[in-house]
């Protein structure tokens, strides 16, 4: 049962990544498309880890993940702001490319 | 007394991370862990921090887990509501620039990476008490109605204590 209910959460997650990608390929402009890109890595990502964590159960895997998904959350937002921010340095417009 | 309390929670965060390292719990394992993460604070506060923990990062676990749940909500809630955006293709991303009234460094480096880790604001900048903030479709560009868009309930959990 606990299996089932992980894969649904994983088919979620990638239903998440799915739609930031076709945010990438819907914008065309750098900044709207930074914005579709973050909500893969963060949305799809734990959503997918949390699919993750009920499939397997509660061992050591389980907290080996959970602190891989910690990382990620203390990693990725300066990832973001570190490539949205150096755009802005380089002179990227706000409009059409 | 808090001080003590603080090193101690320090000390067990690292044990559990040997732990779950280890794969294994047992008696040596878990004391050689609580030694080597004594040994390691020690360690680092002597020579590379020169300065205590305690004054730089004033954390408390159990406030630290209630403001991840607390996030997590957060992270969901925006995701859902930014994706009418992607879907129809309309979005006119612009900066807006908000205003925080946090006080300390770690409050407000805290404060930027939860708006950017919620999906639809990015942060920018930030000098001294403003922040710049890249935003998917701005409803308005002044600095208090944007702040309270999208920092305000982030801001009070954060004054709220950490």
């Amino acid at each position: 049962m606990l299996d089932l209910i992980g894969s649904i959460v994983i088919v979620i997650g990638v239903i998440f990544v799915s739609i930031g990608v076709i945010g990438i390929y819907r914008f065309n402009n750098f900044y709207a498309r930074a914005l579709a890109a973050s909500k893969v890595d963060t949305v799809g990502f734990i959503t997918i880890i949390l699919g993750v964590i009920l499939k397997s159960g509660f061992n050591f895997f389980t907290l080996k993940v959970i602190v891989i998904l910690i990382v990620n959350m203390l990693i990725n937002p300066m990832i973001t702001h570190s490539i949205v921010r150096s755009a802005k340095i380089s002179g990227y417009k706000i409009g059409k490319e | 007394m808090r001080k003590r309390i603080y090193y101690l929670q320090l000390a067990l965060l690292l044990t559990t991370l040997w732990v779950i390292f280890f794969e294994k719990i047992s008696i040596i394992i878990i004391l050689s862990g609580f030694f080597f993460s004594v040994f390691s604070i020690y360690f680092s506060e002597k020579y590379l921090v020169d300065d205590s923990f305690y004054t730089f990062y004033p954390f408390n676990i159990f406030k630290i887990l209630r403001y991840s749940l607390f996030m997590f909500f957060e992270i969901y809630k925006s995701g859902f509501s930014i994706i009418p955006y992607i879907i129809s293709g309309k979005a006119n991303p612009g900066f807006v620039d908000i205003y925080t009234e946090l006080e300390s460094n770690l409050d407000i480096v805290i404060l930027a990476n939860s708006i950017t880790l919620t999906p639809g604001t990015i942060t920018v900048d930030v000098q001294g008490h403003s922040l710049q903030v890249l935003w998917i479709n701005p409803s308005t560009t002044q600095p208090t109605m944007a702040g309270i868009k999208i920092k305000g309930r982030i801001e009070k959990k954060i004054k709220e204590g950490l």
